[in-house]
């Protein structure tokens, strides 16, 4: 099977800035991919390139096997949700819909995904901030997507906000679909993802799993760029979670090594 | 996950036809769309009818008070009508197209819509599409609340109604909507070249509504390569063929300075160099 997201020696400089350097990455089918990295990393312009809305200096991106800027199949929220404020949320995704070539009547499912139903008929200016971000998730759904990219999805949102977005995201995983999710939260990228890349100045610095992650030696450090897409074999295994019960917050846990910056 | 129910996928034509759907939804929801087109039909009325019409009814005895009543009757009613559109309308209508492209990089949805995977260039010629569309229901509101005006005046004045034939009025409500086409995807393009709204805005309408009127009055009558670069220019052209197709030479903009067929090829040119201009940009271009 194809890796879903393969991007090899990505690079994009904006003058003499480099924001995104040499960046290797493969997502796995049916992995939750945590990208991970502080403010400014180069996260966003990275899944920009990944997405094709911005041209990468060089390097080469593949998703599905196909070229940027080719999105059957994949649904994407980045840096924050951004719609019409003058339409109602079922207006946007009718709108959004159409450019997707999608049948209107896939809006309703979507909206009912999200828990978004009861407000949809009212303008998207009066949402708070966690329904927008719950809009933004609807409207990457519109297309029944293999892949899903969210850039910091729980960026602004209260507890209960984000609570409600991770549940969503760990539903999205349990479907069977391959999502690509950026977060600074190191908690959040342990409680959600299966694997998780570090990115700082740019550059992929580390990768492994959330078990090594989470205290067990052998965190890969990414010294140089890996240069193609490791096998498809199977994802790594997702820790064990019972139904409806959260994995406790790293705060608790004890002491782990810590991540190269 | 269920599968979705695709629409056709049988040709671009119909992801055309869905995008042009979802281009007219945001369009014809958008508050400002309707203010815009209300000042346009408001302006049209007030400098076209309602003030003429108050001069000469109270004998002001304005400098213009002689043109009369001649002017406001229905025969006059397509130079009435597009008149305005190579100065006032014209600005109106660069707005519009400025709103269409502009304020999706203003307010981040281009990033949205792209990634519904959506070719730019179809939505892109989905947007030119609506916004042409949207200039051409513009102009046919003008000609309509331009009718009625101009029955009202008849009818206060009893006089007899003499309308244009279809011919001209068909003419007319062509050459308008070229004219009012070519502006708005100008201001698609200085949407997509500025990528906003306010700057495209403030610069088109300092340009449409200063700029124009400061080279054909100061600079042209004093240098001429200046009066010979009003002969490439837009908005010159607007005017010229707005003069031959019955507009007066008291509006502002309005000047016969080439023939009528030339100012309609030369404003066609335009408009198709701008749409292609803004084709370029928008694919070369990342969306930030």
């Amino acid at each position: 099977m194809t890796a879903p997201v393969e991007a090899r020696r990505l690079t994009k400089r904006y003058g003499t800035l480099t924001a995104v350097d040499n960046l290797d990455l493969c997502v796995q089918p049916g992995e939750i991919y945590g990208f991970l990295g502080p403010n400014g990393a180069g996260k966003t312009t990275t899944l920009r390139m990944l997405l094709g809305l911005i041209r990468p200096t060089s390097g080469e991106v593949r998703l599905f096997g196909r070229a940027p800027g080719r999105l059957d199949g994949v649904g994407a929220l980045i840096e924050g949700p951004a719609f019409y404020p003058y339409l109602t949320g079922r207006d946007n995704l009718r709108v959004m819909a159409r450019h997707a070539g999608v049948a209107p009547a896939r809006v309703a499912a979507v909206l009912d995904q999200v828990e978004l139903t009861v407000r949809a008929g009212d303008r998207y200016a009066t949402y708070s901030l966690g329904m927008k971000q719950r809009l933004g998730v609807a409207a990457t759904l519109l297309k029944d997507p293999r892949l899903i990219v969210l850039d910091e999805p729980t960026n602004g949102l209260d507890p209960a906000g984000m609570a409600d977005m991770r549940l969503l995201v760990r539903r999205l995983g349990a479907a069977g679909c391959t999502v690509l999710l950026s977060s600074h939260l190191m908690t959040e990228v342990q409680e959600l993802c299966d694997r998780v890349g570090v990115i700082a100045a740019g550059r992929l610095v580390a990768e492994s799993t959330v078990a090594e992650l989470r205290g067990e030696p052998g965190l890969r450090l990414v010294a140089a760029p890996a240069g193609r897409c490791r096998g498809t074999g199977p994802k790594p295994a997702r820790p064990a979670r019972r139904p409806g019960h959260r994995r406790r917050s790293a705060t608790h846990r004890a002491p782990r090594p810590a991540l190269p910056s | 996950m269920h599968s979705p129910r695709r629409l056709s996928r049988s040709g671009d034509a119909t992801r055309l036809a869905d995008d042009i759907r979802a281009e007219t939804t945001k369009l014809v929801r958008r508050p400002a769309i309707w203010a815009l087109l209300a000042i346009a039909i408001g302006l049209s009325l007030t400098f076209t009818y309602l003030i003429p019409y108050a001069g000469y009814a109270g004998g002001t005895g304005g400098p213009r008070a002689d043109r009369g009543l001649a002017a406001l009757l229905p025969d006059q009613l397509v130079g009435n009508s597009i008149g305005g559109l190579p100065v006032f309308l014209g600005a109106l209508m660069l707005i519009l197209g400025v709103l269409a492209v502009g304020s999706e990089y203003a307010s981040g949805t281009w990033k949205t819509v792209v990634t519904q995977d959506p070719a730019r260039l179809r939505v892109y010629a989905a947007k030119l599409v609506t916004v042409c569309l949207a200039a051409l229901a513009g102009v046919l509101a003008v000609f309509a609340v331009g009718a009625v005006a101009s029955i009202a005046v008849a009818l206060a004045e009893s006089r007899t109604m003499t309308w244009p034939g279809a011919g001209d009025l068909l003419a007319g409500v062509g050459a308008g909507w070229l004219i009012a086409a070519m502006w708005t995807v100008l201001g698609a393009l200085s949407g997509i070249a500025l990528r906003g709204v306010a700057l495209p805005v403030g610069l088109g309408l300092v340009w449409l509504l200063a700029v124009q009127n400061l080279l054909a009055l100061i600079a042209a009558p004093l240098l001429g390569w200046v009066a010979q670069l009003q002969k490439a220019l837009p908005g010159p052209h607007a005017g010229s063929l707005v003069a031959a197709l019955g507009a007066s030479g008291d509006t502002p903009g309005v000047e016969a300075r080439v023939s009528g067929d030339r100012a309609a090829l030369i404003v066609g040119g335009y408009l198709l160099v701008f749409a292609a201009a803004g084709d370029a940009l928008l694919r070369r271009r990342d969306i930030l």
